[in-house]
C-alpha cells in the first residue's frame, strides 16, 4: 500500500467492521431518512406561491442527491480533489488556489444524530456535529464520502472533537483558531494556520499556490460576495420580494455549489428580483413583523425555525448566521503582493470580522446586531439556539440585554433537528409576532 | 354585544361570556376531550343557555390554548400566551407581570406601563412544575388536589426535592414515604419547589409592578403564598384564576361578527387584524 502523501492512515477506533451486514443496513435507512427530510422540506418552500423562479437551481443544489453530487464524483475521477471544510473559518480561495473542489461538510440532517446517539451517548454535543458525525458513521452523507480530505478549524468544543474523530475515515487538517482576538500574535498564528493548511493542500493535490493563483481565486470569491451582497440590499425595502428562508436556502448552497456557477445564478436571481421589485411584486402582506434570524448555524434542511418565523406572520429580513449572511461575509481586500501578503489578507477576512461566539472579546457581535436591527428596521429577533451549543446559549443573554436596551424584543427558541417540539416552538413564535404586530398598533396610536 | 372567549387548554377546556363592560356573564369548565369541534360547540350552547342569550347576541368569539386551531365556533385564534396577557390586563389593569401555571405550561409574560406586552418566558420539552407534575404527585401520595394547598401550610420542615424531573421527582417522593415522611412535609417540599421554578422563570424578565397569578395552579394556596414570599412585588389572584385565559380570548375576539367567516385558520395564517384592535 502506497502511503498516503500527509502521512495519514486510517485510525480504526469507531469504524466498524467492514462487510458488518448492519453497515448497509444503517447507510440505506440514514440515506432514506435524509432524502425524505430534504425532499418535505424542498416541497414545504416549493409550495409558497410566487416563489422566484431564480429559486429551482438552488432547490436543486440542495438535493443532496442531486447533481452536484455528480459533478463532484465526475472531478473526482478526472484526479480532482475534494475538501471538505467543518466550519466558516476553512479559506476557500485558498483550497481554490490549490486545484481543489471545496463542499461544507456540517449537516442539518435531522436523522443522521442516531448514529452519532448510539456511539457516544447523550454526550451534550450540538445536533449540528452529532449529525455531522452521523453521517460519516453511516456512510450516508454523500459529500462526507466524496471528501478526500477534512479541513477542521478548531472553533467551538464540539468542532474541535468532530475533527479528532474524522480522522478515522480520512486525513483531517486541524487548524489552530485563536479564540482570543486581542493581542498581537493571534493574528499572526492565524496567518500561519492557513499557510500551512495551503502547503498541506498543495501537497496533496500536487498543485502548489501560487500568487497568481490565489489571486484569482480571491477574485472569483469577490465576486459571489458582490452577488450575495445584492441579494441583502434587494431585501433592505418595507417590502421583500423575496421570503427569508428562500434567501437563506441561496446564500447557503454557496457552500456546496461550484462557486462561479452560484454566482451566476445568484446573479441571476437577484436581476428577476430586481424586476419584480420594480413591478411592485412584493411576498406577504406587508404586515409581517421583520424579523432578524440569529444564532447557532441553521443548515439545510433543518429549515425548522425559518419556516415557522414565516408561516406565523413574520418575514425574516435578514440574519447574521455563519450558514446565511456570513458565508460570505467580506470581500478579502488585497493588492499587489507576496504570496504571504495575499494568504494574509485571505486570513484576517475570515478572522477579524467573523463573530462566532467562540471568540472572546467579541463585543463586535453586539453592535453588528444592533447596526443590522437599525438598518433593517428589524422589529424583533429569532434566537436560534441548538441545545448543546453552550456558546451560543451563553451570548443569547448578552444579546438579548443589549436588544433591550435598544427596545428590540428577542425571542430565544432552543431546538434540536427532531420535529418533535414544532408546535410548542410555533406557539412562542405566534405570540412573538402578536407581540410585537401589538406594539407596532400601540405605537400608531 | 356579548363576547365569548375558549381556552382550549392540555387538560381542561374552559370558556366565558362576557356582556359589553366585560362582567362575566357565564363560565364553564370540561376535561379537553380529543373531539375538540364538538366539545366547544356545546360549550358555546351551555354559555348562551347560562347567560339566556342567542347567537345574534354574540359580537364575537375568541380562541386560544393548545388546542385553538380546532375551534370551528371561533371568529379568531390566539396563542395562550397573547390572551392571558390581554385577561390580566381586563382582571387588574396595572399588572407588570402575569405567571400563567397550567396543565403543561408555565409562561411568565412581561408587560409595560400601558399593557403592552414586552417580553416572555415559557418552559420548553418539560413539564416539571406545572399542573400535571402536582397531579402526578397526587397520585404517588394519595393526597386530593384540593387538599394539595392546605395540608403542607403547617409543615415545620418541609422534604427537599432535588429531582425536578416529574418521573424522578416522583421516585423522590415514594422513597420519601417509605422513610416515613410526613405528607404534610412532603406536599410543602413539592409546592416550595413549584413555586421556586414559577419564580425563576419570572425573575428571568424585568419585573417592575404587581404580578397576576393566573391558571389552575394559582388555585392552590400554598403555591400563592410561597410565590408571594419569593418576589418583591404584590402578587395579586383573580377570583377565577383559570378562566384568564380565556378571558383574554374574548377581549382578542374582533368586534364585528363575519357573516359566515373562513375558519380560524385560514385567518392566522396572515393576520390581518392586529390584537391592538381590541383596545379600540
Amino acid at each position: 500500500m502506497t502511503e498516503h502523501p500527509l502521512g495519514w492512515a486510517p485510525k480504526g477506533r469507531y469504524v466498524r467492521p467492514q462487510g458488518d451486514e448492519s453497515v448497509e443496513e444503517l447507510k440505506a435507512r440514514v440515506r432514506e431518512a435524509y432524502a425524505k427530510q430534504s425532499g418535505e422540506m424542498r416541497a414545504r418552500l416549493m409550495a409558497v406561491k410566487d416563489r422566484p423562479e431564480g429559486m429551482r437551481y438552488f432547490d436543486d443544489v440542495a438535493r443532496y442527491d442531486g447533481p452536484r453530487v455528480k459533478e463532484l464524483q465526475d472531478a473526482k475521477g478526472r484526479g480532482r480533489k475534494v475538501v471538505g471544510t467543518l466550519c466558516v473559518f476553512a479559506p476557500a480561495e485558498v483550497v481554490r488556489a490549490c486545484g481543489a473542489e471545496v463542499v461544507r461538510l456540517c449537516s442539518g440532517m435531522h436523522y443522521g444524530v442516531h448514529p452519532a446517539n448510539e456511539l457516544l451517548g447523550d454526550a451534550g454535543l450540538c445536533p449540528c456535529v452529532k449529525s455531522t458525525l452521523g453521517g460519516r458513521l453511516s456512510d450516508a452523507d454523500a459529500f462526507m464520502t466524496l471528501a478526500d480530505i477534512v479541513v477542521a478549524p478548531a472553533s467551538c468544543d464540539g468542532k474541535v472533537k468532530l475533527g479528532e474523530m474524522l480522522e478515522d475515515w480520512l486525513p483531517v487538517i486541524m487548524m489552530n483558531l485563536p479564540r482570543v482576538k486581542t493581542g498581537d500574535t493571534t493574528a499572526q498564528l492565524w496567518v500561519e494556520e492557513v499557510m500551512w493548511m495551503g502547503q498541506q493542500l498543495g501537497r496533496l493535490t500536487g498543485t502548489e499556490m501560487t500568487v497568481k493563483g490565489l489571486r484569482e481565486a480571491i477574485g472569483v470569491y469577490n465576486r459571489a460576495h458582490l452577488a450575495l451582497s445584492r441579494l441583502t440590499q434587494l431585501r433592505w425595502g418595507d417590502r421583500s420580494p423575496i421570503w427569508g428562508r428562500d434567501a437563506l436556502l441561496a446564500a447557503q448552497m454557496a457552500l456546496v455549489d461550484d462557486v462561479e456557477r452560484w454566482t451566476k445564478r445568484m446573479d441571476g436571481l437577484c436581476d428577476e428580483l430586481g424586476r419584480r421589485a420594480a413591478a411592485g411584486q412584493w411576498v406577504g402582506t406587508g404586515e409581517e413583523a421583520r424579523i432578524l434570524l440569529a444564532g447557532s448555524p441553521v443548515i439545510w434542511p433543518n429549515w425548522k425555525v425559518p419556516n415557522l418565523v414565516e408561516e406565523s406572520g413574520g418575514l425574516i429580513v435578514v440574519d447574521e448566521l455563519c450558514t446565511g449572511a456570513r458565508v460570505l461575509g467580506d470581500p478579502v481586500v488585497a493588492d499587489e503582493g507576496t504570496l504571504r501578503d495575499l494568504v494574509r489578507a485571505v486570513a484576517e477576512r475570515y478572522f477579524f470580522p467573523c463573530t462566532c461566539p467562540c471568540f472572546s472579546p467579541n463585543d463586535e457581535r453586539e453592535s453588528r446586531m444592533l447596526r443590522l436591527v437599525k438598518e433593517h428596521r428589524v422589529e424583533g429577533v429569532v434566537y436560534h439556539a441548538l441545545r448543546g451549543c453552550h456558546l451560543g446559549m451563553l451570548e443569547a443573554t448578552r444579546l438579548e440585554l443589549a436588544l433591550r436596551r435598544a427596545d428590540v424584543p428577542m425571542l430565544k427558541v432552543e431546538s434540536e433537528y427532531d420535529e418533535g417540539d414544532v408546535e410548542q416552538i410555533r406557539t412562542r413564535v405566534e405570540a412573538f409576532v402578536e407581540m410585537i404586530q401589538a406594539r407596532r398598533e400601540f405605537a400608531r396610536g | 354585544m356579548a363576547r365569548v372567549g375558549i381556552d382550549v387548554g392540555s387538560l381542561y377546556t374552559k370558556g366565558v361570556l362576557i356582556a359589553e363592560d366585560r362582567r362575566l356573564l357565564a363560565s364553564a369548565v370540561e376535561p379537553t376531550t380529543t373531539d375538540v369541534p364538538g366539545l366547544t360547540e356545546r360549550m358555546l350552547a351551555r354559555l348562551l343557555a347560562e347567560a339566556g342569550l342567542t347567537m345574534a347576541d354574540i359580537e364575537g368569539i375568541g380562541a386560544t390554548g393548545t388546542g385553538r386551531r380546532r375551534v370551528k365556533v371561533a371568529d379568531v385564534a390566539r396563542t395562550e400566551i397573547s390572551a392571558f396577557a390581554w385577561g390580566a390586563k381586563l382582571l387588574h389593569p396595572p399588572v407588570r407581570l402575569v405567571i400563567d401555571a397550567g396543565g403543561q405550561g408555565v409562561r411568565a409574560i412581561e408587560m409595560d406601563q400601558w399593557g403592552m406586552m414586552t417580553n416572555f418566558r415559557t418552559n420548553d420539552k418539560c413539564s416539571s412544575g406545572t399542573g400535571c407534575f402536582l397531579d402526578t404527585m397526587s397520585f404517588a401520595l394519595g393526597v386530593d388536589m384540593p387538599e394539595f394547598g392546605t395540608i403542607g401550610r403547617g409543615s415545620a420542615c418541609p422534604s427537599s426535592i432535588m429531582q425536578t424531573c416529574t418521573v424522578f421527582a416522583e421516585s423522590e417522593v415514594v422513597s420519601a414515604v417509605a422513610r416515613g415522611g410526613s405528607k404534610a412535609d412532603i406536599v410543602a417540599g413539592l409546592n416550595a419547589m413549584v413555586a421556586k421554578r414559577m419564580a425563576s422563570l419570572a425573575k428571568t424578565l424585568a419585573v417592575r409592578g404587581d404580578v397576576v397569578f393566573a391558571g389552575g395552579m394559582a388555585r392552590n394556596r400554598q403555591v400563592v403564598e410561597l410565590l408571594r414570599s419569593q418576589l418583591a412585588h404584590r402578587v395579586v389572584v383573580p377570583d377565577d384564576p383559570h378562566l384568564v385565559g380565556a378571558l383574554g380570548a374574548a377581549v382578542l375576539a374582533p368586534k364585528r361578527r363575519r357573516a359566515g367567516g373562513a375558519a380560524p385558520e385560514a385567518r392566522e395564517a396572515a393576520p390581518a387584524s392586529p390584537p391592538g384592535e381590541a383596545r379600540a
